[in-house]
């Protein structure tokens, strides 16, 4: 798993209260590009994709623009292959599913679907450790090899929690960003920047084109991570 | 109650200090008014006698209300069998409860539908934020045994009523507010309370008591960020208190999930003591758990905002 060196780490201007307080171990990073809004590149002008809450999309369209509208606890993994010019965006919510107590009455997760082209799928992304292989077997597919891939985590924004015993039952976003890491790692690819933690929500916005990702963080900055 | 002074010149003065009552009711006053038949509804669905006929008879006399309630009672939230074409049937089909919680839904649409500029929030973000509380809190009264997952809703869909007065303030001391809410993470409630004088639930509960909405909706707005400081007396009367703990989860989730959070983003306390001693399981197995049933509610929110636009 790839770990980010000291001078990249950093507490994001947006997060006075960081993941530390919570006692979970989790580097709460800035985004590595701290540009002015006025500098950064416009986000293209295509109709976009949205990406609900739970969901994951694959694409190998260079024209593919994704938006995730209002992320807040859930965590973000955008994998981009720079060289093959492929990506996939998946908004999780849980680090495991199969944590979870009692979920045999839940409707069990949609599965994969393709949308007929071959360029474009989506799916059930509930939590990380069982949407994150599906994704990369479906980027492999479409070219993605792990030395030219990368990826971004982002959200994983949190409440002020009191009470309920040990640890924090509800800070599933720094659970969540763990595992995210984890399975990354086990898969052999890199993560490339990292912008998780604070109480705001974020919009965030990923082109194909070149892969970058714009992160607007509600009632704050504008970035590009 | 009558305001002394135009909102325009309160809402002046009040970037300098802390709001009165006055100017809360003021801005109150410039609320798009409700339909009277609303209101009358709210009021007779209380009455533990009222007939189908009643209601049905009542609900008529509001040509848009009575097609909206028509559409709805036929829609697949519902899931009748049959097509119903008579307000009164229609009542009798739905029963009390669910008839309240759709007159509250159409009331939360007409008041929380517009853009709420001061906490960031476009067009429809603080209903569909009120919709999924809603929602969430009728799931989790199931789950957890609420006699009455209709008031639940209820409840959870008005929370944040105030803030369609409040905002008007938040947007100019936002910055200060949010400094407030970091220090000592005592939250965005608080801070409001604070440096503009009244918080949004604070505003919300005078609304609701303006508009005569019983008192366990008012004591619910009041004190859905912040159970533990409900009196203790009205803890103890009924199921109060497990009404309070699932519209606290349900507001929390909601925001967690991200549905039309505002720039007072997250900065809200989560009191999982509280909401452990009305007998709730607050692992973080039983949390998790929880999330996947929220979760599975999504066609459910997508199905009413529909019935609802």
């Amino acid at each position: 798993m790839m770990t980010m060196s000291p001078s990249n780490t950093s507490v994001s201007p947006h997060a006075p209260s960081p993941l530390s307080a919570t006692g979970v171990s989790v580097p709460v990073v800035a985004a590595t590009t701290n540009s002015p809004s006025s500098d950064l590149p416009p986000i293209p002008a295509t109709k976009p994709q949205e990406v609900d809450i739970a969901t994951f999309h694959v694409s190998s369209r260079r024209s593919a623009l994704f938006s995730v509208g209002s992320l807040s606890t859930g965590i973000v993994v955008v994998v981009y292959d720079s060289a093959a010019r492929v990506g996939g965006i998946a908004h999780t919510i849980l680090a495991d599913e199969e944590t979870a107590m009692g979920t045999a009455t839940l409707p069990p997760p949609l599965p994969a679907e393709e949308t007929g082209d071959g360029a474009l799928g989506a799916g059930s992304a509930r939590s990380s450790k069982q949407v994150l292989p599906l994704l990369w077997e479906r980027l492999q597919a479409m070219g993605a090899t792990k030395a030219t891939t990368t990826a971004k985590l982002l959200g994983g924004s949190q409440l002020f929690t009191f009470g309920g015993g040990g640890g924090n039952p509800l800070n599933t976003g720094s659970r969540n960003a763990i595992t995210c890491r984890t399975v990354l790692g086990q898969l052999g690819i890199a993560v490339s920047a990292t912008d998780v933690g604070g109480n705001r929500p974020r919009q965030v916005h990923f082109s194909l084109h070149e892969g970058h990702v714009w992160v607007q963080v509600k009632g704050g900055r504008n970035y590009l991570l | 109650m009558m305001p002394s002074q135009s909102a325009a010149s309160s809402s002046s003065s009040i970037a300098q200090g802390p709001l009165s009552l006055e100017d809360v009711l003021a801005h109150a006053q410039q609320l798009p008014s409700l339909p009277d038949v609303i209101l009358k509804l709210s009021r007779m669905l209380e009455e533990p006698d009222v007939t189908a006929e009643e209601l049905g008879r009542l609900i008529q006399l509001d040509p848009q209300l009575t097609a909206q309630m028509l559409r709805t009672c036929n829609s697949a939230y519902f899931g009748l069998n049959r097509k119903v074409t008579h307000m009164k049937e229609a009542v009798a089909l739905m029963g009390q409860k669910a008839l309240k919680s759709m007159v509250y839904a159409i009331l939360s649409k007409k008041m929380l539908g517009q853009e709420v500029q001061g906490y960031g929030l476009g067009k429809g973000e603080l209903w569909v934020n009120a919709l999924t509380g809603g929602i969430y809190a009728k799931k989790i009264a199931e789950l957890y045994h609420y006699k009455d997952p209709e008031t639940a809703f209820t409840a959870a869909i008005l929370r944040d009523l105030g803030k369609i007065v409040l905002h008007q303030f938040v947007g100019q001391r936002y910055e200060a507010l949010e400094a407030q809410a970091q220090k000592n993470r005592q939250g965005f409630e608080a801070a409001e309370h604070e440096l503009l004088g009244f918080s949004h639930t604070e505003v919300g509960e005078l609304l609701a008591q303006q508009w005569n909405f019983p008192p366990s909706l008012s004591l619910s707005i009041r004190y859905h960020h912040q159970p533990q400081q409900a009196p203790a007396a009205a803890l103890k009367e009924g199921q109060q208190g497990l009404l309070l703990a699932v519209v606290h989860l349900a507001d929390t989730f909601s925001t967690m999930l991200g549905a039309g959070v505002g720039n007072d983003g997250l900065m809200y306390p989560v009191n999982l003591e509280f909401v452990a001693s009305q007998g709730l399981d607050v692992s973080p197995e039983a949390m998790e758990t929880l999330t996947l049933h929220l979760l599975s509610c999504k066609e459910r929110i997508q199905q009413l905002a529909e019935q609802l636009t």
